[in-house]
């Protein structure tokens, strides 16, 4: 039987390429990037300690000013460390939940943290009654770092981070609705954007050995985003609220944060991981 | 000898073998590692017996070494280390920068037998003094080598464990700069007691960090040799690094001339920080990094000779001890999943150790180690050794041995 | 003319175009396909010719022990309708039981509408026209736990196991597509069906019931099996066939065990009422999924997931989706992890066999979010004899799996599902409304 070269294209080539991995990495060159990881995230954590403490000391010494100003900031390093926050879920849900994970809405018992604080600081524009809710952020983000201290990052995990930094700005930053009484949804989305730039940025020596299009791809797509951003920059070297940012650069954005949410996907696989 | 003015290594080093290896491996085998943990503890088990007979005399003179030059097929080799010299010597194989074997205080017109497990390649030896030149070891490969390699578990399970432990070297060096920075400034203003206390906790940083320090040959020299490693000893110009000034601080109880040294020390010790985190380990060498130190323990260093001047020892062992159950804590998982009697084992005997240390603890601190009777020195030892052997089930148990 | 002619009627030869594709030869068999009619077998149809279904007089029994809609096979589309009960007593609740059962019964049968004086409104919506087809219509009728409060008197005769739906730690409920004290389900061959019925009875009965909240789903329509063939559940959104391991709904002595409450449960320590007998608890959830992320997750992480393989619907260790996985021989989780949805949902032991559940999900797609992301998930409805037992033990133990990653309960709500109407001198609620009338008087 005579096969067409189009069709030996089809199932020696196509085939093979589609279902084959890619030219692996060596899972132990991914010692140095995991680690380095770890390191980043364990600076962002303790910046994130210190941050929130002076954020809550303002809250309980009732200087509703202050504590406005320092929310949108404090929050940048949780944002930019999320994908391994994420993996201890009692404290994502008290730091991070926002309302409408309750089903009581901001009236639940257990809403509580950043959100919480951020409804009471920029829509009741008050501090009142609001010491417990700082304190336990507080304690909270204090477990966060213990525990940061003592797990061992899942590799697939870390490098799955980059990918999932983008899914959430692509769920829930380019809408609004993370930061929805102070509408500093920028903050947080730069520290999204951030955070995974940080992981191509450790894994970029292994990606280019498998895949020097995708990492210029990617880069390309970070440098769209950061453009656009850039725009929306404070003199105090803050961002504008999310509510200035025009409907034409909303979706400007959406167009690389949904590439780089499809691209990175690949990320793991790239580098051979589960 | 190849290294730089400076006395540190050289700046391109290449990577180890062991690594090397671990790539071609790796790729192949991520599919079954299952099956391939056992194909790997059964040709390992094969290996020992089969590669049980082969010993190599070296006879360490006081300026060289014969043979200068080795040539050994791959997998289990013996080293019989006869030293014709005058005094207690070390014998090494380097692998690049790092240690792959060592033996510290083989005592003059004695022999000791060094047991290495190597893979093919060429290595350096070095040979007795400091100042002795350098032999090569040339391994060459066989079917079973070829076998092992081929036969490699999947390494994905330990990029965790791996990276934790980078992530405790760089948290640890930086303690360590810390601590010694402390020590720079006590001896800066001339401070002899506060020196003096300044020097146990970074010995200690020194000593959490040491199994791994330890591969790093002659920076590591430069950091801790004793006074026996150089031709004049305490006299020797080049006799430098914490023993040196432990040397002033508590032999000759004064702060004098040792500026220079802790200056030397903390750019050495900024290298060591640097070189940690450039070196990469493979896995099997986490295990034996610090089957290492425990046996140096159980061998030499339960003697009091380490930290002669200040009697420290046993801030040192704790210290040691602690560093290896980092090690153990962090492969714990995978003992756990596949070789639970093993990590029994270990922790019976890591506690045991630890009981013993604590044993020694008094009001204001450690028992000065020349206060420390030679039964409790034994005592020390056993449990040292006890906990190495223990620790060297890990290998196998983890299907890293024979590669 | 030809041409169109070619493009209108025999899709084979579109089919033929896909099949060979992309080669020389293919674009030559297409070609060659213009000049002959060889494939067209009927006439070709007009763009606006309606497709055609031989189905829309299938209809199901109305009166039996049961109600309809459980143990039916599911059709193509569904509706769940919850809504909050407006009577202000007792006798408008009997009023509103007694019209439903009328309304149920036609739209269940079929008919004629009667035709009133065109300067009135008509009776019925039309939209299935001036005869009323049933198209394999079922409605299926349950309460809530707050029509137990203190406006009817019903609370002493509750439902044991009845209880207002409380969030798991993965919900992010939203308050206004939860609860509800009335819930309706609505399955028919066409969404058409079951939004006619939604309308017959929102029109008759404007005082007595509004509509809380309403999710519409369906279920993909699958090949005919081939001889031989084991059969296939349909695929929800997320890819993955859903149903496989359900209990078998014609196995009458399994339903009574899992599906039923059954006669005697009022003995003491059981405790459902006897009114309750032949009923069931109905459990719905509407999960979103995150399908943009599901689509670029790695297809071993989705069945690791999962617990299945995507292709067949088999478990991990099995050839055909009705291979029974043994995770007896899998203690360690390697070939199906312990935290797999299947493998926690059902763990295949004997204690867990009382947890089985009969699933009855529909597939909902209802627009697009704020940031631009396709809302669309499962209608999960579910059926059981104890929804203690059921439900909320399977959904408890699905806590924290990985697939929650992909998924957002945002609503639902837990219901009793009434028994059937035995004949036409029985009504939906008949029992529960005679059972507190006893209590309310020996009280």
């Amino acid at each position: 039987m005579k096969k067409s070269p189009l069709a030996l294209l089809l199932t020696f080539g196509v085939l093979q390429t589609s279902l084959s991995a890619f030219a692996a990495t060596a899972p132990l060159d991914l010692v140095t990037p995991v680690s380095d990881y770890k390191i980043y995230v364990t600076e962002n954590v303790d910046t994130l300690a210190a941050d929130t403490q002076k954020f809550t000391d303002a809250i309980k010494k009732g200087d509703l000013a202050t504590a406005k100003k320092l929310f949108p900031t404090t929050r940048l390093s949780y944002e930019s460390i999320e994908p391994i926050a994420e993996l201890f879920s009692d404290l994502d849900a008290s730091i991070d939940s926002r309302e409408d994970d309750h089903e009581d809405g901001v009236k639940a018992d257990d809403f509580t943290g950043f959100h919480r604080l951020e409804y009471a600081l920029f829509s009741q524009n008050s501090t009142r009654d609001q010491g417990v809710f700082a304190d336990k952020l507080l304690a909270d983000v204090k477990e966060l770092q213990s525990r940061i201290a003592g797990i061992t990052f899942p590799p697939e995990k870390v490098v799955g981070g980059a990918a999932a930094l983008m899914e959430e700005v692509a769920a829930t930053k380019l809408s609004g609705e993370e930061d929805r009484y102070s509408h500093t949804d920028l903050y947080d989305f730069k520290g999204n954007v951030d955070g995974s730039k940080k992981i191509v940025d450790l894994f970029k020596p292994q990606l280019e050995q498998s895949d020097k299009a995708f990492v210029a791809k990617v880069e390309k797509n970070f440098a769209t985003v950061d453009k656009i951003l850039a725009k929306y920059k404070t003199k105090d070297g803050g961002y504008e609220t999310y509510d200035k940012v025009k409907e034409q650069d909303r979706k400007a954005l959406a167009g690389p944060v949904n590439t780089l949410a499809e691209d990175l996907s690949q990320m793991r696989g790239k580098l051979g991981l589960n | 000898m190849n290294s730089t003015a400076n006395g540190l290594p050289p700046k391109k080093a290449k990577p180890p073998r062991a690594l090397q290896f671990a790539v071609a491996g790796s790729v192949i085998l991520m599919i079954a590692a299952g099956a391939m943990f056992y194909f790997a503890s059964q040709a390992a088990q094969q290996k020992r017996i089969a590669n049980s007979g082969n010993e190599t005399v070296v006879t360490i003179n006081a300026k060289n070494c014969e043979p200068n030059s080795i040539t050994v097929p791959a997998g289990k080799n013996a080293f019989r280390i006869v030293n014709a010299s005058d005094r207690a010597v070390e014998w090494e194989i380097l692998d690049g920068v790092l240690v792959v074997e060592e033996r510290e205080n083989i005592v003059p017109g004695l022999s000791q037998v060094i047991n290495a497990n190597l893979q093919p390649g060429d290595y350096t030896i070095t040979c007795g003094l400091l100042s002795n030149p350098r032999g090569t070891l040339h391994v060459t490969p066989t079917a079973e080598s070829d076998a092992a390699a081929k036969a490699r578990p999947s390494m994905v399970a330990f990029i965790g464990p791996l990276s934790e432990y980078r992530v405790y070297l760089s948290t640890q060096s930086s303690a360590l700069i810390r601590a010694v920075n402390d020590l720079q400034q006590a001896i800066d203003s001339g401070d002899l007691a506060q020196a003096q206390k300044a020097y146990a906790p970074a010995r200690a940083a020194y000593q959490r960090i040491a199994p791994a320090a330890q591969r790093l040959s002659e920076l590591d020299n430069a950091i801790n040799a004793r006074a026996d490693y150089y031709e004049k000893r305490e006299q020797d110009p080049g006799f430098g690094g914490f023993h040196r000034i432990e040397f002033g601080l508590f032999s000759q109880k004064s702060v004098e001339g040792l500026t220079p040294v802790v200056q030397k020390l903390q750019t050495d010790i900024a290298s060591l920080k640097q070189q940690l985190l450039a070196q990469s380990i493979a896995p099997e060498q986490l295990a034996s990094m610090v089957v290492r130190n425990m046996r140096s323990i159980a061998e030499v260093r339960n003697n009091g000779e380490e930290e002669r001047y200040s009697h420290l020892d046993v801030n040192g062992f704790a210290a040691n001890l602690e560093g290896t159950r980092k090690v153990i804590d962090l492969l714990r998982p995978l003992l756990a999943k596949s070789s639970g009697e093993v990590l029994k084992k270990i922790d019976t005997a890591s506690t045991a150790l630890d009981d013993q240390l604590l044993m020694l603890k008094t009001a204001d601190g450690l028992k000065p180690y020349d206060q420390v009777s030679t039964e409790q020195r034994k005592q020390i030892a056993d449990k040292a050794k006890a906990l190495a052997d223990a620790l060297d089930g890990i290998d196998p148990a983890l299907g890293l041995s024979g590669l | 003319m030809k041409d169109s002619d070619s493009k209108n009627a025999p899709i084979s030869t579109d089919r033929r175009r896909v099949l060979l594709g992309l080669g020389a030869a293919g674009a030559a068999v297409a070609g060659a396909s213009l000049t002959g009619n060889a494939f067209a077998a009927t006439a070709p149809a007009q763009v606006t010719e309606a497709p055609k279904s031989e189905k829309t007089q299938d209809h199901n029994a109305f009166h039996g022990p049961h109600q309809s809609g459980i143990v039916t096979p599911r059709p193509t589309a569904g509706m769940m309708v919850s809504f909050d009960v407006l009577a202000q007593d007792r006798e408008d609740l009997e009023r509103m039981f007694r019209t439903l059962n009328e309304r149920i019964a036609f739209l269940m049968t079929g008919g004629p509408v009667p035709q009133v004086d065109p300067k009135l409104p008509p009776l019925d919506s039309g939209i299935l026209g001036p005869v009323v087809t049933p198209d394999n219509l079922t409605i299926t009728v349950s309460v809530g736990d707050s029509l137990f409060d203190d406006r009817f008197g019903l609370e002493p005769v509750k439902p044991k196991r009845l209880q207002r739906m409380v969030g798991f730690p993965n919900d992010a409920l939203e308050a206004d597509c939860c609860h509800g004290d009335l819930s309706i389900q609505f399955c028919s061959n066409a969404q058409d069906s079951n939004i006619h019925a939604l309308r017959d009875i929102v029109k008759n009965l404007p005082d007595l019931l509004l509509v809380r909240w309403k999710q519409e789903g369906t279920v993909p329509a699958q090949a005919p099996l081939k001889p031989g063939q084991p059969p296939e559940s349909a695929r929800n959104f997320l890819g993955f066939r859903d149903g496989s391991a359900n209990p078998d709904s014609n196995n009458q002595k399994t339903m009574n065990e899992l599906v039923w409450v059954q006669p005697g449960s009022d003995e003491p320590g059981n405790g459902e009422p006897a009114w309750a007998a032949n009923g069931s608890y109905q459990a719905v959830r509407i999960i979103r999924n995150f399908v943009e992320r599901w689509d670029r997750t790695p297809l071993q992480e989705q069945q690791a997931i999962f617990g299945r393989v995507k292709t067949t619907g088999a478990p991990m260790d099995g050839r055909t989706e009705a291979d029974v996985p043994d995770y007896a021989k899998d203690p360690e989780g390697k070939v199906t992890k312990l935290d797999a949805h299947i493998r926690l949902a059902n763990p295949r032991t004997a204690q867990t066999q009382r947890n089985l559940i009969l699933r009855r999900p529909f597939n909902y797609s209802n627009g697009v979010n704020k940031n631009g992301q396709l809302d669309m998930g499962l209608l999960f409805i579910c059926y059981q004899a104890d929804l203690e037992k059921g439900f909320i033990t399977v959904q408890t133990r699905l806590n924290g799996e990985p697939l929650e990653e992909y998924l957002k309960p945002v609503g639902g709500g837990y219901f009793f599902t009434l028994p059937g109407v035995v004949d036409s001198n029985d009504f939906i609620g008949r029992s529960l409304l005679a059972a507190s009338a006893q209590t309310t008087k020996t009280a």
